[in-house]
């Protein structure tokens, strides 16, 4: 079991979170038929990194707020969480991606 | 009392800490025997001079008590019987309890006349892996395997239905402490009164750990007054739990720790209201992991008879129990430890023949108390050989040469039925290896001891190798406080009591003595040295494969007296050292777990939680034959009074209900559907990005069909959305999709665009819904709201109300799902039951029906509704023939993938009509179209039949719904439907997709 | 427990759990008395109010006479109870109040203000006595110690595999809001769980 902590709610069981998916991934701006990879990218591209990884989560069973997770997918160890505009990555400075 | 003791042959006249006041009657294989409360099955097997108490597990052999725990290898037996049956459970761990029942196992058809010993005698066959290289390459394996498993193997389960009940409990603490010992109970004082919120586990009906098996001294007293001081003071703080009889059995992800605390596992039965078992699910900040060590054995030949046991284990049983485990000792050691167990057998009258020690120096230190008690020690030294079949009657020992590789000068043989064997501690770091951390190998002590931390499991004093008593209190001491320090809590000073102990001088690693016979490592999977060594020679290099071929600890007790021994013979065959051959993973649990507490209430009917909609009640008293969606209980059909649940009757009733919603009137509970309140300024802007067709110039007080895509272009939901007032929207989903629905538009708008102002509220529970259909609805309508005017100009199709009905507020919906006219009626969910009684009252003068699912789903079919497996994901809106509900004029979510080539490709199956050739075959949902049915494999896919209704009552044959490929459609008229599975094969006239009412006029009048 | 009815409707309110309360003590009572005391509310007036607006929120607050709890609390009494549900997000409760939704859209403008009647799509269960602690660990995952889980404290959370909402009313006074569709298991499993114990239902 992994313990997710809620910006809002406090530390909760992962079995109150659904899991969302790849927080790194940015929706391009609709209309634009020019940026086709970015759309491939958003929709399909995933990479499966060791190590860091920023997720999003929901607090489906809780407040419902969506919450990014920084999680080491090796270790399944959470190094941070926060809303889903923070960039944990940067607020823990110091670690890589793909460590 | 007397009476009692005499039976007790082996039980010492005083000492021990059991209670001879309270005598317990137990069985054995049906023998009556008596023991003591404080008694686990085995001290009173011991006590009762038992020996034999079971047959191994390969090659039959009689074995006995070896060991005083969890960690027991051989004395697994039946426990209870009947409903409470349970097999394989280590007598070395049952608390005695009045009328205590238990078999011996793996013999037949009795102890000491087991047929199957003649394995015994074939074993030179039986080596590893004997039997997949013998039988695997035979054809007739599955033939070979019953037997050969019934031959080899464990207790048999039982199958009557578990009686009890098993409970779970999520706690927290601050500091959790793994281990009542010594270490454990030092580091509860500590933290107790640093006060952090502590929780104490350890698995034994009391605590002390160690200190109950020894004759230690603490300040100068026996050592169970420290332990019951500290056990008092513990119990006054308000902020340590103390668990008892709770085994900690894994070290999860984030600091969890899972224990089964045994609540009445130690009763006959539990007490009215009790559970057996319950699951602690323990996050803790930081985890003190004193989970002490386990003594092994060392590997001679013939070193499995009942009579031989860990040196340990029989001091155990004498000082805990007051139990003589045998008359005439010999201790076989290759450190300090069996000396302990030479002066506490010796104390309790036990002769102790000699000391066999394979180191080359006699501890000076012992010399007085040898002397003392005229114990006689032989060095370099070792055990060679053992005698008596049913029971150790006397012991070979010889002197080892220098190498250690022979035995030197004449062996003699001395009698003894006791031999307690020593061959050092291993630390117990199985929870350390859950947390995610890697044992790194200790020369000092030849044992395995935790390295680096993974999560915030720090162990102590004999789990992380410090087996001075002194140091497990200093240790349990520190780590409590330096915990308790990071949680910013006051340290806590306590005073070490003074130890009796004498200091621990390194072992010298003795694993196996050279000789011939069977020298077993494993004794539970009777995994022999020889197996090992051919394991070797075999080519297996690496201690994962070495298990998994031999079968070393692969058994229940994992291999907790043998995995060493195991990986240092392989090390010793390959002349490397033991850390290059690598220690086994250990994985959870630490010792085997039933699994009822994992399941807890969760069984049964309890699986998943059913969900009732606020007619449920009505429906069940009028007929209602229920079925499953998702977690929804739904009316499928409603028999009569008069009939008895049937196949025909069951398609009797839904013919019925078909033809009254299409000649007169019916009513459905559509509570399930999924309904969404929307409210905010920028809701239709939200809506236009959400579905596919447009809604801004929705007016208030009108519905509209609308479908989501997903962001790949394929569709994910429909239904419908009214406009309840300028920035308030009322959504339905379909029943499936309600919470995915809900949970999509929260992700847009918190985490896509963040800056429209719109909120989401999920009210399916708030609205019990309820449609009203058939060419007679709005006669009911009218007679239910006869003030309001409800023909088709003042309440057209698509047109919504909202109204009271006697009193009750509700809005009403004209839209149809059936194909008749129809209204769908919501009201608070409160009143539901009400208003479908009444709707039913009024609707009796037109001969009103509630009906199901089934014939709603018919109608939805003969109407050529998609629904969810029409919606399965696969399929875009041109699939669905819903393409003009795809604006061009706006971007919504999948407007730009669903350009996609793939999904433009005008050969992919789209929705048809099917309808068998003979007007009567019933083709099953999941049926393949085919051109040709009798074509050989592989045949080209043409499509799928993704919706059937057995019968139309309307149309008098059977209809489906289905997909085929565009190509097919404008090229043929007939198509196949094949079933492999069902060996069916029907052929198909492909139509319309609509069988009913093709221009809508009967929904729109 | 029946609320005090200001409703025309009131008798007619059918509550999710009509169907399965049993009155009396059951489980476990000992000659203390039971441990454990179980009740629905029902009647109840149940609101969630969106609102983004800091000024509306101190305006409606004045209006009702209780403050607007920060995250994870609440404020109020029996009679008017209000729990914070997420950011910009409370639910107002009291004994069934037909015109409350009336009254604060009266007063306030539509685009600022968002109610949404969840009156009856919420079954609210009142679980109380000194164990009351101890059924709710046994169902979820949430740290319930008095010194983390006091009173006004509220937590929604996933209780007996349940989306529920429980608010800390007192000490070991506990009201627990779940979906009506899962009320009658919900209930089975509560008295289960509680059943150890000893329980009397009111
Ligand atoms: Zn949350």
């Amino acid at each position: 079991m992994l313990i997710i902590n809620c910006p809002l709610c406090g530390p909760r069981d992962h079995a109150e979170f659904t899991y969302v998916g790849d927080a790194t991934k940015n929706r391009p701006k609709n209309g634009d038929s020019s940026n086709d990879n970015a759309w491939y990218d958003f929709v399909y591209l995933r990479d499966n990194p060791k190590g860091l990884h920023e997720e999003l989560w929901q607090h489906s069973f809780g407040c419902r707020c969506f919450v990014k997770v920084l999680r080491n997918t090796l270790t399944h160890e959470i190094i941070a969480t926060g809303m889903p505009k923070d960039n944990l990555i940067l607020k823990e400075k110091g670690l890589e991606l793909n460590v | 009392m007397f009476r009692f003791q005499s039976r007790q042959q082996q039980r010492l006249d005083d000492g021990g800490q059991i209670n001879r006041l309270a005598p317990i009657n137990f069985t054995f294989d049906g023998k009556k025997f008596i023991g003591f409360e404080g008694d686990t099955l085995a001290s009173a097997l011991l006590a009762n001079g038992v020996r034999l108490v079971g047959r191994s597990f390969k090659y039959h052999r009689p074995r006995g008590i070896y060991s005083a725990g969890i960690e027991e290898p051989n004395a697994l037996v039946a426990l209870r019987s009947g409903d409470r049956h349970e097999p394989n459970t280590r007598a070395t761990a049952i608390e005695l309890f009045p009328g205590l029942e238990a078999k011996s196992q793996n013999r037949w058809p009795n102890l000491l006349l087991d047929y199957l010993q003649i394995n015994n005698l074939l074993s030179p066959f039986l080596s590893a892996g004997f039997y997949y290289k013998t039988f695997m390459g035979l054809p007739g394996w599955h033939f070979y395997e019953y037997f050969i498993r019934k031959a080899a193997g464990m207790g048999d389960g039982t199958k009557f239905k578990d009686p009890d009940k098993y409970d779970k409990k999520h706690v927290h603490c601050d500091i959790l402490i793994v281990g009542g010992g010594p270490t454990g109970i030092s580091a509860a004082v500590t933290a107790g009164r640093a006060g952090a919120r502590v929780i104490l586990v350890d698995n034994h009906p009391k605590l002390g750990g160690q200190l109950n098996g020894e004759r230690y001294f603490l300040d100068k007293k026996p050592a169970h007054h420290w332990v019951e001081q500290c056990v008092e003071e513990l119990d006054g703080l308000e902020n340590v739990t103390i668990a008892t009889r709770t085994s900690a059995f894994g070290y999860y992800d984030s600091d969890v720790v899972n224990a089964i605390e045994s609540v009445s596992d130690h009763l006959p039965e539990p007490l009215g209201y009790q559970c057996r078992q319950r699951l602690w699910q323990i996050r803790a900040k930081k985890v003190i992991l004193a989970t002490g060590a386990t003594e092994r054995p060392i590997v001679f030949s013939n070193n499995d008879r009942p009579g031989i046991m860990l040196a340990s284990a029989a001091r155990r049983y004498v000082n805990q129990y007051a139990v003589k485990p045998g008359k005439k000792a010999v201790i076989f050691t290759n450190n300090d430890d069996g000396y302990k167990t030479a002066f506490d057998l010796a104390r309790s009258g036990i002769e102790v023949v000699a000391v066999v020690d394979s180191r080359k120096n006699i501890p000076e230190h012992f010399e007085k108390e040898l002397n003392e008690k005229d114990i006689e020690v032989i060095a370099s030294s070792v055990v060679i050989d053992t005698y008596g079949y049913f029971g150790l009657n006397s012991v070979k020992i010889g002197t080892l040469s220098h190498n250690g590789k022979t035995i030197e000068s004449n062996p003699y043989i001395v009698s003894a039925d006791l031999l307690a064997v020593s061959g050092g501690w291993s630390p117990n770091v199985h929870l350390y290896c859950h947390s995610g951390g890697k044992p790194v190998y200790n020369d000092s002590i030849e044992a395995f001891v935790p390295g680096e931390l993974s999560q915030n499991g720090h162990s102590a004093g004999a789990s992380r190798g410090s087996f001075s008593l002194t140091d497990c209190l200093q240790e349990g001491h520190n780590i409590a406080n330096t915990m308790a320090e990071a949680l910013d809590l006051e340290v806590a000073e306590q005073i070490i009591p003074e130890t009796n102990e004498n200091t621990i001088v390194p072992i010298e690693a003795l694993w196996r003595v050279p000789g011939k016979g069977k020298k077993f490592v494993d004794l539970q999977d009777d995994v022999t040295e020889s197996d090992i060594t051919l394991a070797h020679r075999e080519g297996y290099v690496s201690v994962e494969h070495l298990k998994r071929y031999t079968t070393l600890g692969m058994g229940t007790d994992q291999g907790k007296t043998s995995n060493l021994n195991g990986q240092a013979i392989m090390a010793q065959e390959k002349s490397e050292p033991i850390e290059k051959i690598g220690t086994t993973t250990f994985r959870p649990p630490y010792t085997p777990i039933a699994l009822g507490p994992l399941a807890g209430r969760d069984i049964g009917l309890s699986y998943k939680h059913t969900r009732r909609s606020a007619m449920h009640n009505w429906h069940k008293q009028h007929g209602a034959i229920f079925v499953e969606a998702g977690q929804w209980l739904r009316p499928q059909y409603y028999l009569n009074e008069m009939e008895q649940p049937s196949k025909e009757n069951m398609d009797k009733a839904i013919s019925r209900e078909v033809q009254t919603v299409r000649t007169s009137v019916g009513l459905v509970d559509v509570s399930t559907l999924g309904k969404i309140d929307i409210q905010g300024k920028d809701s239709a802007e939200f809506l236009n990005r959400v579905y596919t067709n447009g809604w801004t110039k929705l007016p208030i007080g009108k519905a509209r069909y609308g479908i989501m895509l997903r962001e790949d272009g394929l569709v994910f939901d429909d239904g419908t959305t009214s406009r309840l007032d300028e920035c308030h929207y009322f959504m339905t989903t379909t029943t499936s999709n309600a919470a995915a629905v809900l949970s999509h538009m929260e992700y847009y708008l918190q985490v896509q665009w963040p800056k429209l102002d719109v909120k989401v509220t999920s009210v399916t529970e708030q609205w019990a819904a309820m449609a009203l259909a058939g060419p007679k609805s709005r006669n009911v309508l009218s007679k239910l709201l006869p003030t309001i005017n409800v023909d088709n100009e003042s309440f057209p199709f698509m047109g919504v109300r909202e109204v009271d009905i006697e009193g009750v507020p509700a809005r009403i919906f004209r839209i149809s799902f059936s194909g008749e006219l129809s209204y769908e009626i919501n009201v608070p969910a409160d009143f539901g039951e009400f208003i479908w009684q009444r709707i039913l009252e009024v609707g009796k003068a037109y001969s009103i029906r509630p009906y199901g699912t089934e014939a709603m789903g018919i109608m939805r079919i003969e109407k050529g509704h998609v629904a969810g497996p029409e919606l399965d994901g696969r399929t875009t809106a041109t699939d669905l023939g819903l393409q003009k509900l795809l604006s061009s004029k706006k971007d919504f979510i999948g407007s730009k993938m669903m350009h996609r080539e793939g999904l433009k490709d005008e050969n992919r199956p789209r929705l048809v009509g099917l309808v068998p050739v003979d007007k009567k075959s019933r083709v099953k949902s999941g049926a393949i179209l085919v051109k040709d049915p009798t074509l050989a494999p592989p045949v080209p896919k043409l499509g799928h039949v993704s919706s059937s209704a057995y019968l139309s009552p309307t149309l008098g044959h059977p209809i489906s719904l289905g997909f085929v490929s565009g190509n097919i459609i404008e090229t043929t008229k007939k198509i196949w439907a094949v079933s492999p599975l069902h060996n069916e094969s029907h052929e198909l006239e492909i139509t319309d997709p609509v069988f009913y009412d093709q221009k809508s006029e009967r929904l729109h009048d | 427990m029946t609320e005090v009815n200001t409703s025309k409707n009131s008798l007619r309110r059918q509550s999710g759990l009509a169907h399965v309360i049993n009155y009396g003590q059951f489980g476990n009572v000992t000659l203390n008395g039971p441990s454990l005391f179980i009740c629905e509310r029902h009647p109840l007036t149940i609101l969630q109010l969106d609102t983004n607006k800091s000024k509306t929120l101190t305006d409606i607050s004045n209006l009702l006479n209780v403050e607007f709890p920060h995250t994870n609390t609440c404020n109020g009494d029996d009679k008017r109870r209000i729990l914070w549900l997420g950011p910009n997000r409370w639910l107002i409760v009291e004994p069934e109040h037909e015109c409350l939704q009336t009254l604060i859209n009266n007063e306030f403008n539509s685009s600022e203000v968002f109610l949404t009647d969840l009156s009856h799509g919420k079954s609210t269960v009142r679980l109380r006595g000194r164990n009351a602690r101890d059924v709710l660990m046994k169902g979820s995952g949430v740290d319930w110690h008095l010194n983390s889980f006091g009173a006004d404290y509220c937590a929604h959370t996933k209780l007996f595999d349940l989306a529920a909402t429980v608010d800390c009313r007192d000490i070991d006074v506990f009201d627990i809001y779940i979906a009506r569709g899962f009320a009658e298991d919900f209930w089975g499993t509560l008295v289960d769980a509680a059943a150890e114990f000893g329980y009397q239902v009111d």
